[in-house]
């Protein structure tokens, strides 16, 4: 077994890989090894048809036993593939002069009766025609190879078994369905034939089954024997000593070389000198030259395809609306025009009345919160001093300031009274009045429980104007109300006149 | 020298190796989508019985469904494989590398027609044994290829040896082959180990042997940056 004359690679694979391998190397040998396969079958076959279907009458038999010979025939195509795996194909005379050998070493007993209906015999047959190994060492080695692709090789049985069921049904269905009707004799169905079965439609039924299972068989066998490669080639690392063995080679060839060249060498230096200057110069010049052309040279290489050139590429793409629409190049039918110009205005007020909802809607939105933002603001307080100022008290220093309280004219009530005897009442009625002016009018922050002097302060910050008058009316107030003087009519005379100057134009005003 | 590889070359010049599913492996994943998409439709038998004749519309349309999109969903969403291929280490491309499109798609599972013919993928069975590459009618129109999905390999678990430093620089083949061979020990008898080892004189240096072998994987040791 020489590795280096292998004609498939040699690299780890998983089983399928080598399957395929398999039936690519078989297709790929073709011409010898169908030649070798149909040289023993077809033989056979003619034997077989001569004796059954003609004599007896039973083509079903015929199927039966080439069925069962399999492993026979079998045996030729592994010879054939084996020795075109090495690189020595085989002619078909040599094959066939091989073949009686091949029949005796190979247990063919065991492979045709108890151990035909094994499903890992792909990988079986290797063992016993390559190897030679019986008994207990046999069994052994069988066990050893079939360990990690027995599995492999069991799908590879059944899915071959399919195949051929496949082809066969495919071929009788292609031709079925290719057959006129009317060349059909009246009467005579399909179901009719397969359940009559006169023997010319058996053999037009049986014949392609015979041919794809034996068109097919040498793949099979060829699948089997590179999955029995793969695992020894993995037990045995076949694929490393394929490598150690180039290496040493070219180790081999090196020294060989490496002597001529150092013979080589020595004779260069006895004989020859250095490169003259002249020399350099020319190889200088050469460099300028190359340089000063590079521009040329990369444009040759760039024009190579491998460094790109220009592509024409074409897609379809959804137009943006705000591209120009070219009107002439596509017309619709008016009808159509018009039902998408409907659609159009339809979609159009749709979406402006999306538009306008979306406006009042923002709109609400910015009011509630304003409405919000007032609501808190009142409810904590932020406002509070301006909305105290607008709202007097109603009773200040034991007086009735509302102005409802009030008479319209309220000095010539003073006046009223005064001529009346109760200058008290007056003196009072002037200050009330005052006081209540001077809230409601000017706007003078009374508190709740100012004392008259408290007033009078607040007026002096405030409204500092009207503050001598009210201090004089004050005083006037505080001797007549505490101290029980008796003030003369003639000053709050002047008072009550004086109440019109100040309060009454503001009032006007 | 025969193998069932396609090269492809990057445009950066960079050599891709895809290795192409055959026959037996598509079979088996084709087969195991099938019993799936069986299943799908006889569990929507119940549900939508019950509807009357709009179930049975429904169900027709399921099945339309499931019988032409199903492997292109997969095979656009899914990196590439249905869930049979996903089992069997499967995966579809294009035929230069790169992930399956929706155009491709489309046309390898819409001319699965074409290949049906005339029964049970005959056609596409006949294609898939006689093109190079196993390709059926879809795949050669699609310019898409079925290939084994690269499995994450755990990286290989080199013996513990003492560190060996070449006397000599390695070239690239001598060093890829130590590399492999240490890998390969732990599976290998060590009458082969040796056996291996004696084709190397000009490595092992004159130990024999055991020895020898054990040389060469201290080389190995050294070469993976084992420093001991």
């Amino acid at each position: 077994m020489d590795l280096e004359r292998l004609s498939v690679t040699l690299r780890p694979r998983n089983h399928w890989e080598a399957i395929d391998l398999g039936v690519r190397f078989a297709l790929s040998r073709a011409r010898p090894l169908y030649a070798a396969w149909f040289a023993l079958t077809l033989p056979v076959l003619a034997v077989l048809t001569l004796i059954f279907a003609l004599w007896l009458g039973e083509i079903s038999w015929v199927l039966l036993i080439m069925w069962w010979l399999k492993p026979v025939f079998d045996r030729l195509a592994l010879h054939v593939v084996s020795h075109a795996v090495f690189g020595e194909i085989p002619s078909l005379r040599q094959s066939l002069r091989a073949l009686p050998g091949l029949l005796r070493n190979s247990r063919l007993l065991a492979a045709l009766t108890w151990e035909r209906f094994s499903l890992t015999r792909s990988i079986r047959l290797p063992v016993d025609q390559l190897e030679g190994l019986r008994g207990k060492a046999g069994r052994q080695r069988k066990s050893l190879l079939g360990r990690r692709i027995g599995s492999a090789a069991t799908w590879h049985t059944l899915a071959w078994l399919h195949l051929e069921t496949i082809l066969w049904t495919g071929l009788l269905g292609l031709v079925w369905l290719l057959i006129p009707e009317d060349l059909m004799p009246a009467g005579v169905t399909l179901w009719k034939l397969l359940t009559a079965q006169p023997l010319w439609f058996s053999c037009l039924l049986y014949l392609p089954l015979l041919a794809c299972s034996l068109l097919l068989e040498p793949l099979y066998v060829a699948g089997g024997f590179m999955l029995y490669l793969k695992r020894r080639t993995d037990l045995e690392a076949w694929d490393v000593e394929l490598q150690f063995r180039r290496l040493a080679q070219s180790h081999t060839a090196r020294s060989g070389l490496a002597s001529v060249c150092i013979a080589i060498l020595l004779g260069l230096l006895l004989g020859v000198a250095t490169p003259s200057p002249a020399e350099a110069a020319d190889s200088a010049s050469l460099r300028e030259t190359q340089i000063s052309q590079s521009g040329e040279t990369i444009k040759q290489v760039m024009q190579d395809p491998a460094f790109g050139k220009e592509e024409t590429e074409r897609r379809l793409h959804w137009r943006s609306s705000d591209e120009p629409k070219n009107k002439d190049a596509f017309k619709l039918p008016d009808g159509l025009r018009g039902l998408f110009q409907g659609l159009e205005s339809f979609f159009e007020w749709i979406g402006k009345a999306m538009a306008m909802l979306g406006r009042i809607g923002s709109w609400l939105l910015i009011l509630a919160a304003l409405g919000l933002l007032l609501y808190l603001a009142s409810r904590f307080g932020w406002l509070r001093n301006s909305g105290d100022a607008k709202a007097p008290p109603a009773e200040l220093a034991g007086f009735d300031i509302r102005p409802q309280s009030l008479p319209d004219d309220l000095a010539s009530a003073a006046h009223a009274l005064l001529a009346a005897g109760d200058a008290r009442g007056a003196l009072s009625l002037l200050f009330r009045g005052s006081l209540s002016r001077l809230a409601h009018r000017e706007q003078v922050a009374f508190a709740r429980g100012d004392t008259e002097g408290d007033c009078l302060d607040r007026t002096r910050q405030q409204a500092s104007a009207r503050a001598p008058y009210l201090a004089r009316l004050l005083g006037c107030w505080q001797r007549l109300a505490y101290a029980h003087q008796v003030i003369p009519p003639a000053e709050i005379e002047a008072l009550c006149q004086d109440w019109r100057k100040h309060f009454e134009e503001v009032s006007r005003g | 020298m025969l193998d069932t590889l396609r090269h492809v070359t990057t445009p950066e010049l960079i050599e891709l190796q895809l290795r192409p599913a055959g026959l037996l492996p598509r079979s088996l994943a084709w087969t195991i989508d099938f019993l799936i998409r069986m299943a799908l439709l006889l569990c929507l038998i119940p549900l939508t019985s019950g509807l009357g004749r709009a179930g049975g519309g429904l169900w027709l349309l399921a099945y339309f469904l499931l019988d032409w999109f199903y492997p292109v969903f997969f095979e656009v969403w899914r990196q590439g494989a249905t869930p049979g291929k996903k089992a069997l280490g499967l995966m579809v491309v294009n035929d230069n590398g790169t992930p399956v499109g929706w155009g491709a798609s489309f046309s390898r599972n819409l001319l699965r027609v074409a290949d049906m013919l005339p029964m049970a993928y005959g056609c596409g069975l006949v294609t898939m044994l006689c093109h190079q590459e196993f390709r059926r009618l879809g795949d050669i129109v699609a310019g898409t290829l079925v290939v084994y999905r690269e499995k994450p390999v755990a990286l290989p678990a080199l013996e513990k040896t003492a560190a060996i430093a070449p006397t000599e620089p390695l070239d690239r083949a001598t060093q890829r082959a130590l590399l492999a061979f240490a890998e390969r020990a732990a599976s290998l008898t060590p009458a082969r180990q040796e056996e291996l080892a004696s084709l190397l004189p000009q490595l092992s240096q004159g130990s024999y042997g055991p020895q020898g072998a054990a040389r060469l994987l201290g080389l190995a040791s050294h070469l993976i940056g084992r420093r001991t």
